[in-house]
């Protein structure tokens, strides 16, 4: 009857919650101020960032009380740009004159607390996150519990205000927190993988059809449900909006689990989902949605109290398909000829008519290549839903005439789809997606007609650069000047092969492709293949113009590429978040189904992801400016005892490979010409524990809302101690914060470590290529796990620690791009 | 083994004058420097000139293949025999072709069988046709680079680095026109290139895929 009952009213009781907006409950404003500057919609009148001394600052609340979300935003806005505040909190009292204001908040019963310092941003605008989180580093009594409420209020310096003083305050506000899920569904991670070591399990957002999904629910972030049983559910997922009028749970297993919660962290509480029954095959989609949920009550309803993983716009984890096989459409392909460099041969769905518009892929072969020379993407993409054409390219003379044969191709095309195909095409490409793709002079070629369009060089007439989705070069050569070959900020992609031997990549050669990744400045993504040749990448046969041991032919190559270029469109140009986890996660951990799988010693792919720099990231140290090593490029300290440290120009100087320690950049290819300056570290231990350590900034110590930490790192080429030991090399990262409270992952949990580099010989005695950078990332609530104590509100620094006891015994390493992911 | 007999084409441009077909035979096996050729020209990459053909276009094309990219209205469709080596496609820097005081258009690879059809450009007489004589005319692959940054100062730089090279006799010339029979007036470059994939059929018909490109006319 109870269950009836409730079936009946949460649904109704759910879809009414509030939603997360404004919350709280302002007061104290500005009546009664100390020299008649008044304002009763705000605090007292300031100078403020309108000048006008008659308007004061307003302070505002978003988000929830939820204990757990945390997602309560105060925002003080109205004070003057780069002036100094706090925001703290207190006990309501009546509103006291003080400085130019009225203080309306004392220490009452709980005491006074004071937030970090900041200064207001270019809008004038005060904010903070995640104070519950931040509350935990304050004494006594400050911490926010549930059921409690707790007046906000801020002072900041306004030296031109209407009184002298020199200080200001804003309004007041009250926010009451209650316990997790008093109002609404708690939203967590869930789903991922167990991991042998700590944190013990990866809350991750794909995995392959076939694999086991589990979940996993820490007690010792959960501590409201240990003891409690409830039904873990797998169900379609379904979107914020869709579970708020609809939150019945079905499981598309046919039943939940049933599980208890008990103490003793992650590895007492991870659960099987599925051994690799859910489907990941749908339509033309890279994967299917699914939502997990804790169902604490056990009514088989979404509601108050239950714990979610994908209550938003993204499933909580997305089970892909085999992205190297051919997809579920047939595919229609043909040639066609538009004049001398005009000649393309097209892929298309046999049935886009009923798909409606398909974004457009362009690809640019290289010298001496053909253009039906990749069948191979055009019929896996095509087959996938997208339009694609391959076109004659003219790249003998050279680069720039290569670059126009893209452009006229691609304007040609897109402007004689009535024509085409006998017009089955025409109103079918949706010609403001397009992705350019290259291969060698043709790799280079398509940056550069992409510099063309943004300088306004060419004006097609049936599309503009904002239509250039993406750009991903296969080896590109590098033979123009950086402002000639400039990605700018369109999202740029690259596909290497360390055994080539005509883009060999090789230091001093002007043809250093890693150079054109460096200098983009949008987001940024590499796929390095060891053993792979410049001629296994397209289709053509002959020759794989290759060197070193291990190769590996088209038959291994061409699954790597199509298995990856799929997610990579999907997700930059169509936005599909389950392409995403390919960018970055360990090809060890996760790779297309059916690529030749890792662990022959043959197959090694290293990945690269950088965001574009900007609001979604938190550089901690990029080595751009502040050259010197004790200083990052944050303008925070740098504590080390590694040797041989150096920071600069990831240039390799004298051409030769050979390891003889006056160039401590050996083996670096980031940088090919003058105008290039990518800047990165390189270091040694050696058989004896080691460190490095960077503060962080403490006007940015609040990580607590950020997704990652992230960076990169290489191995150095021939050096004697990358030699003495040629496997991965591994190491620990460390956060800790103000009260000293450390957590630490050694960075091979999720799956491997820093790539040995391809055993390649030439450039002087014994083996080893060029460096390659591959990514490392750390999910920032990972260092949570099993109850560390950690506060990710306050952290002061970042470390590494290497050498015995902590993972390789020794190593040569190159470092670069040390961020927070927002 | 190659199949350089006598050359009868049936390009689509229209073949004017009346140059006769003779009975020319270039060397068995191309990887063999030909005696005739001209003192230091095999040092240089261009082992011999085996057919020689005058064009002019109604519809001047461009040439990209230097600095300047100027409009081609007349010029020579040339088959040469050259070292494989030298024109194996690769994406680093190519050796560039030189003839005389111009650069050359390569149509084809040309390193599987070691002739290379190219087109040179010319000026153009009053009557259309080329007005360069082909005789005395280096032949010769120069430094490695691009020939899209090549412009005419660089064009007599490289010649100054061969003053060796003296080019093709007048017999030798008059045996490469010969075999390439009538001059072809053509429509375009397309039409041009017609003409150029039957020689690359017949001297290096390895370069399918280019031949297949030249010919598509769909």
């Amino acid at each position: 009857m109870v269950r009836l009952l409730l079936a009946f009213c949460l649904p109704l009781a759910f879809a009414t919650a509030p939603a997360l907006g404004q919350i709280g409950s302002a007061y104290c404003f500005g009546v009664g101020c100390p020299c008649g500057n008044d304002d009763s919609s705000a605090g007292c009148g300031n100078f403020g960032k309108d000048g006008d001394l008659g308007t004061g600052a307003l302070l505002s609340a978003s988000g929830s009380g939820d204990l757990f979300a945390d997602d309560l935003v105060l925002t003080v806005s109205g004070v003057e740009r780069g002036k100094f505040g706090l925001l703290f909190m207190g006990s309501a009292q009546v509103g006291t004159p003080k400085g130019d204001g009225l203080l309306c908040i004392g220490p009452g019963a709980s005491g006074l607390w004071r937030f970090p310092v900041q200064k207001s941003d270019p809008a004038g605008q005060l904010s903070l996150v995640k104070p519950i989180t931040l509350s935990q580093g304050f004494g006594a009594g400050g911490q926010i519990l549930a059921g409690t409420t707790w007046g906000f209020q801020a002072w900041y310096r306004d030296p031109l205000g209407p009184c002298g003083t020199g200080a200001n305050f804003s309004n007041a506000l009250d926010v009451s927190f209650e316990a997790p899920g008093t109002s609404g569904p708690t939203l967590a991670q869930l789903a991922g993988n167990k991991l042998p070591t700590y944190p013990f399990f990866e809350y991750i957002t794909s995995m392959n059809e076939g694999a086991r999904v589990r979940a996993a629910l820490d007690s010792t972030r959960f501590p409201w449900l240990v003891g409690l049983t409830g039904d873990l559910y797998v169900v379609a997922a379904k979107g914020k909006s869709r579970w708020d009028v609809d939150p019945q749970l079905i499981d598309v297993r046919g039943a939940p689990t049933s599980v208890s919660i008990q103490p003793g962290g992650t590895k007492t509480n991870t659960f099987l989902l599925a051994k690799g029954t859910l489907s990941g095959t749908h339509g033309l989609e890279l994967g299917v949605g699914y939502d997990v949920v804790f169902d604490v009550d056990a009514d088989g309803l979404l509601g108050p109290g239950d714990v979610i993983d994908g209550y938003s716009a993204e499933a909580g984890f997305y089970v892909v398909r085999d992205t190297a096989i051919l997809g579920p459409e047939p595919v229609t392909a043909l040639l066609y000829n538009g004049g001398t460099w005009l000649k393309q041969n097209i892929f298309y769905p046999t049935n886009i008519a009923s798909l409606g518009p398909r974004p457009l892929i362009v690809v640019s072969h290289g010298n001496g290549h053909d253009y039906r020379w990749y069948d191979h993407i055009g019929e896996h993409m095509a087959s996938y839903g997208y339009v694609v054409m391959s076109h004659s390219n003219n790249t003998q003379p050279g680069i720039e005439t290569a670059s126009l044969t893209t452009i006229d191709n691609t304007n040609h095309f897109l402007g004689n789809l009535g024509v085409i195909a006998s017009g089955v095409l025409n109103g079918l490409v949706d010609g403001t997606q397009i992705v350019w793709l290259g291969h060698s002079r043709g790799g280079e070629g398509i940056v550069r007609a992409y510099d063309r369009l943004i300088d306004g060089e060419n004006v097609p007439t049936n599309f503009t650069w904002q239509d250039i989705r993406l750009v991903s070069s296969i080896a590109p050569t590098t033979f123009l000047e950086k402002n000639k070959v400039l990605p700018h900020e369109v999202p740029y992609h690259l596909w290497i092969g360390s055994a080539d031997a005509d883009v060999a990549g090789a230091p001093g050669s002007g043809q250093e492709p890693y150079t054109i990744l460096e200098r983009a400045e949008g987001d940024k993504m590499s796929i390095t293949i060891q053993g792979a040749g410049h001629g296994v990448f397209h289709n053509g046969g002959g020759n794989w113009w290759a060197n070193g041991p291990c190769l590996n032919g088209p038959g291994k190559v061409h699954p790597i590429v199509k298995g990856y270029f799929l997610p990579l469109v999907d997700h930059v140009v169509g936005g599909g978040p389950a392409g995403r986890d390919f960018l970055w996660r360990h090809y060890e951990a996760f790779q297309p189904i059916s690529a030749p799988p890792n662990g022959n010693g043959c197959i090694v792919v290293n990945l690269e992801l950088h965001e574009k720099d900007g609001p979604a990231v938190f550089v901690i140290d990029d080595f751009q400016i502040n050259e010197g090593l004790g200083l990052s490029s944050s303008g925070q300290s740098v504590t080390f005892n590694v040797i041989d440290a150096s920071e600069g120009r990831m240039d390799d100087k004298d051409g030769s490979l050979d390891w003889d320690g006056s160039d401590p950049f050996n083996g670096m290819t980031r940088n090919v010409r003058t105008a290039d300056k990518q800047n990165g570290m390189v270091f040694s231990f050696n058989g004896v524990p080691s460190f490095i350590e960077w503060a962080v900034d403490p006007a940015q110590s609040n990580l607590a809302d950020d997704t990652y930490l992230s960076f990169r790192a290489c191995q150095g080429t021939r050096h004697p101690l990358t030699v003495a030991t040629l496997q991965d090399v591994i190491f620990e990262v460390s956060l800790r914060d103000t009260q000293g409270v450390t957590s630490t992952i050694v960075i091979d949990s999720f799956g491997g470590g820093i790539a040995e580099p391809y055993q390649r010989t030439g450039l002087g005695p014994g083996a080893g290529w060029g460096n390659e950078f591959e990514t490392i990332r750390i999910r920032l609530t990972d260092f949570l796990a099993d109850g560390t104590g950690l506060n990710l509100a306050r952290i002061e620094a970042v470390r590494f620690d290497l050498g015995p006891g902590h993972g390789s015994n020794e190593g040569r390493l190159g470092l670069d791009d040390l961020e927070v992911i927002r | 083994m190659r199949r350089w007999g006598n050359v009868a084409i049936l390009g689509t441009c229209v073949m004017v004058g009346a140059v006769a077909v003779g009975g020319f035979r270039g060397p068995e096996d191309p990887t063999q420097a030909p005696s005739a050729v001209a003192p230091g020209q095999g040092e240089r990459g261009v082992w011999d000139l085996l057919v020689a053909v005058p064009f002019r276009v109604d519809e001047p094309f461009t040439h990209w293949w230097r600095a300047e990219r100027p409009e081609v209205r007349a010029g020579h469709l040339l088959v040469l025999a050259v070292d494989p080596i030298v024109v194996r496609p690769r994406q680093s820097a190519e050796p560039i072709l030189f003839v005389g005081d111009e650069t050359a258009e390569r149509v084809n690879a040309g390193f599987e069988d070691g002739a290379l059809i190219v087109i040179v450009p010319a000026l153009a007489g009053t009557d259309g046709w080329p007005m360069t004589e082909l005789a005395g005319q280096p032949m010769w692959f120069g430094e490695p680079g691009l020939p899209e940054q090549v412009d005419a100062a660089a064009i007599r730089e490289a010649r100054r680095l061969v003053p060796d090279l003296i080019g093709f006799s007048e017999a030798r010339v008059n045996q490469a026109l010969t075999a390439g029979g009538n001059g072809l007036r053509c429509q375009d470059q397309a039409q041009l290139y017609l003409y150029a994939a039957d020689w690359i059929e017949r001297f290096a018909p390895a370069d399918r895929h280019i031949i297949e490109r030249l010919r598509l006319t769909r």
